[in-house]
């Protein structure tokens, strides 16, 4: 109860922020607007609508999980209103909690406002087309591109924005964590790196499993980076989802593990997170 | 917090740790191996043959951190619209390092893969508008790279089989087996994924390139697969455009049958082709009267037991060719070829189908084609040890050529039994650097390019056609062609 009654707290005082108010139409503009693009005919424009609506949406998710997050803890110490909650039966694992379901809150209107916005505008999009040619074009005689109707509603555009959303669900961990011993400045920017880095992990794997080229000491230094950094490629899978085309057998296995490896890493830094403040001096 | 509430906080902490690397385990499995299977990675990150990790580390810093952050697919879109840009500019050039920075980031662009291999085949010609055949290698090499990452759907087989093989190389053998392999896969459905049925035409052009390349029983067995498709679209759907589709089957394969019979005196097929056509949906009037005339034909050889051969005798193609040097690097390829005058279609047994030969009777002398016009050469002027059976060689798409090769192809068509071209290399030393000391000048006719009614008399294959001089059987098993090569020092051409 007492969490739920923090994070109703953050989550109202966030939504207040004009900062995140701003993000949110510009993404939601920028959304707009990228379907207005109308270049190389349908596949290709869908191809590109859909790549741009999905990066959109993560560099928003992006800045607003950053944004939210690094002033969470901080605004609390700076204006001493810490001391008020603290001085009242509230454990302070509640309180790390409960700051962070109030940031989660805020991350998840936002990025499925957006993404439901994205959704509706392909939908348009897609009826407005109504039908495509299939086949090469410019083809001759026997060669005769066929026409069929397109599919107005594309399920797989919510998984992906369900995948960016546990992305950012994972990302706002790091934050919290960092949050309780960082100012919002280093915070920004350590939560921002081990976010590149995260993201980066194909190369780590790459190289932590390359026995041609790299030294055992050098591979045990990259797999110790690609398993303790969280992996947000894990969660990047646009890929498959802009090309439906392209079959994946274990799509379904990949992604609750994604969600489970998410689940647990944010309990993992939840804990820390505690631990460190229940040991700080506030 | 009590120490030993802490400590067994800490406890919980490295169990999930220890959780965290158990689910990394499968999920790198899924995502990372490419034993997996599950093509959840771009391919050419971590490849067990090493062929492409490498390039990772090529690219600069600006792609790898747009591709680290989940924006692989927008920045590809972004370059491929810069691409386009370029080709509009006529910057042809700056296209190449673009198609692969973009198949990189996004290997199931198709579009990519289709656009920049007809970029390379098509785009870089001479003064002369003759294509770089360097760049042949390259282009299907990139295609095939394309059938490796999107290997599920008919599209990319479809393309290098029939944009490529067909239509440029005029390899009919490669253009069948990969428009062969293209008829095993179905097309998706580009927004969700779902399995649709693969356009009509893959099957019709897998049929015209079997029949192409001589495979005739094959090439009738198509079209009847062709047909059965069409009629079974017909009865499911309903829609007007099959009935049209319906009759292009129908047509091309009552068609073929009534050729093996002229052609090779196969009264079986005869029979075949007249039961097909007499089915045709809508035939216009002289369709009709066409195939009525071939049946009437088909009773009188029936009544016999056998029929005649178009093939026969064959035509002494009687073929001469000179070449000369003209000025530095320009060279004069002429001669005479009796390919093929229009007394050979006097009294053929397709005739009272086509009649083409009591038409062009009945035309005024100076109106009347003395000469059937559609027979063309091909010339080869190379390096001597550039071998044209080798474009599909290249393991790896790179569109670095070599500068130092020349290799120039063209065609000269036949006319009034005459035929004559200069090839004009002076304006381009960047494609013709004559940079070796021994040349080959090959000159051929291979009856599987020839148009339908040049086949009519000298079969699919050439097995009415002969030469004294330069009759060649060996260069492609089971067919007979008119080759010629001739050794070129430097010195000829400069």
């Amino acid at each position: 109860m007492v969490i739920w009654t923090i994070a109703k707290t953050t989550y109202r005082e966030a939504m207040r922020k004009k900062i995140l108010q701003v993000f949110l139409i510009v993404a939601l503009a920028m959304i707009v607007l990228a379907l207005s693009f109308t270049q190389f005919g349908f596949q290709r424009d869908m191809t590109i609508v859909k790549s741009l609506g999905l990066t959109i949406i993560l560099v928003s998710g992006l800045i607003i999980s950053l944004t939210i997050g690094i002033t969470l803890i901080p605004n609390e110490v700076d204006r001493r209103t810490i001391y008020t909650i603290l001085s009242k039966p509230v454990k302070r694992y509640e309180f790390v909690i409960g700051k962070f379901l109030g940031g989660l809150l805020t991350l998840s209107v936002n990025i499925w406002l957006m993404g439901i916005v994205f959704i509706v505008m392909l939908a348009i999009k897609a009826a407005l087309i109504g039908e495509v040619s299939t086949g090469p074009a410019g083809f001759v005689g026997d060669v005769r591109p066929e026409t069929y109707k397109v599919q107005i509603f594309d399920p797989s555009m919510l998984l992906g924005i369900l995948m960016i959303y546990f992305q950012f669900f994972l990302l706002s961990a790091v934050v919290m964590c960092f949050s309780v011993f960082m100012t919002p400045t280093v915070n920004f920017f350590a939560s921002f790196a081990v976010y590149l880095v995260g993201s980066a992990a194909p190369i780590w794997a790459s190289l932590a499993a390359d026995k041609e080229k790299t030294g055992l000491l050098v591979r045990g230094f990259y797999k110790v980076i690609h398993t303790i950094i969280p992996n947000f490629d894990y969660f990047n899978i646009s890929n498959r989802l802009i090309h439906p085309h392209h079959e994946v057998r274990s799509l379904p296995l990949f992604v609750s593990e994604s969600i489970a490896y998410a689940l647990v890493y944010v309990c993992l830094l939840l804990i820390i997170a505690s631990i460190v403040f229940d040991s700080r001096e506030v | 917090m009590s120490r030993s509430k802490r400590l067994s906080l800490v406890a919980l902490a490295l169990v999930l740790l220890v959780t965290v690397g158990i689910i990394q385990e499968p999920l790198d499995f899924l995502r990372y191996d490419p034993a997996s299977k599950s093509g959840l990675q771009p391919a050419n990150i971590i490849d067990k043959d090493k062929k492409e990790t490498s390039l990772l580390f090529d690219l600069s810093l600006q792609f790898i951190g747009a591709a680290a952050i989940g924006m692989r697919e927008a920045v590809a879109s972004l370059l491929w619209v810069r691409a386009d840009e370029f080709f509009h500019s006529g910057e042809y050039e700056a296209i190449l390092p673009l198609v692969r920075i973009v198949t990189w980031l996004d290997p199931h662009q198709l579009d990519v893969y289709s656009t920049g291999a007809w970029h390379l085949d098509y785009n870089f010609t001479d003064s002369e508008e003759r294509s770089d055949r360097r760049y042949i290698p390259p282009a299907i090499a990139l295609m095939r790279e394309g059938i490796r990452n999107n290997p599920e759907i008919y599209d990319m087989y479809f393309d290098l089989g029939w944009m490529h093989y067909l239509q440029k190389i005029k390899d009919y053998d490669n253009a069948a087996y990969w428009i062969g392999e293209a008829t095993k896969r179905d097309a998706k459905d580009i927004m969700t994924g779902k399995t649709m049925s693969r356009p009509g035409f893959v099957r019709r052009m897998y049929a015209h390139a079997c029949e192409k390349s001589g495979n005739l029983d094959e090439a009738e067995r198509q079209w009847e697969l062709a047909l059965a498709e069409m009629e079974k679209n017909l009865r499911e759907k309903r829609e007007n455009s099959f009935y049209t589709e319906v009759d292009v089957c129908k047509k091309n394969l009552g068609l073929m049958c009534l050729r093996k019979a002229w052609r090779y005196g196969d009264i079986a097929a005869y029979e075949r082709g007249i039961k097909v056509l007499e089915t045709l949906g809508n035939p216009d009037p002289r369709q009709e009267q066409a195939t009525k005339a071939a049946k009437a034909e088909l009773v009188k050889w029936k009544a016999i037991g056998k029929m005649p051969r178009d093939i026969d005798p064959p035509v002494d193609a009687k073929l001469e060719i000179k070449w000369k040097k003209i000025k530095s690097k320009v060279i004069l390829v002429e001669g005479t070829a009796n390919l093929l005058p229009s007394e050979y279609y006097k009294n053929l047994v397709s005739e009272p189908y086509t009649l083409w030969y009591q038409e062009n009777q009945q035309l005024p002398p100076e109106r009347q084609e003395k000469w059937r016009t559609g027979c063309k050469l091909r010339i080869l002027l190379a390096d001597y040890d550039y071998d044209y059976s080798k474009l599909s060689d290249q393991d790896r798409f790179d569109w670095e050529i070599d500068k130092t090769q020349t290799v120039l192809m063209d065609e000269v068509a036949i006319y009034n039994g005459k035929f004559s071209i200069k090839l004009d290399m002076s304006k381009d030393p960047d494609m013709y650097s004559f940079s070796k000391d021994k040349y080959k000048l090959v000159v051929w006719f291979n009856p599987q390019d020839a148009p339908d009614h040049i086949q009519d008399r000298i079969g699919w294959n050439g097995e009415g056609l002969t030469d004294a001089k330069y009759l060649d059987t060996k260069t492609r098993p089971g067919v007979k062609m008119l080759r010629a090569e001739f050794v070129l020092k430097k010195s000829d051409i400069l």
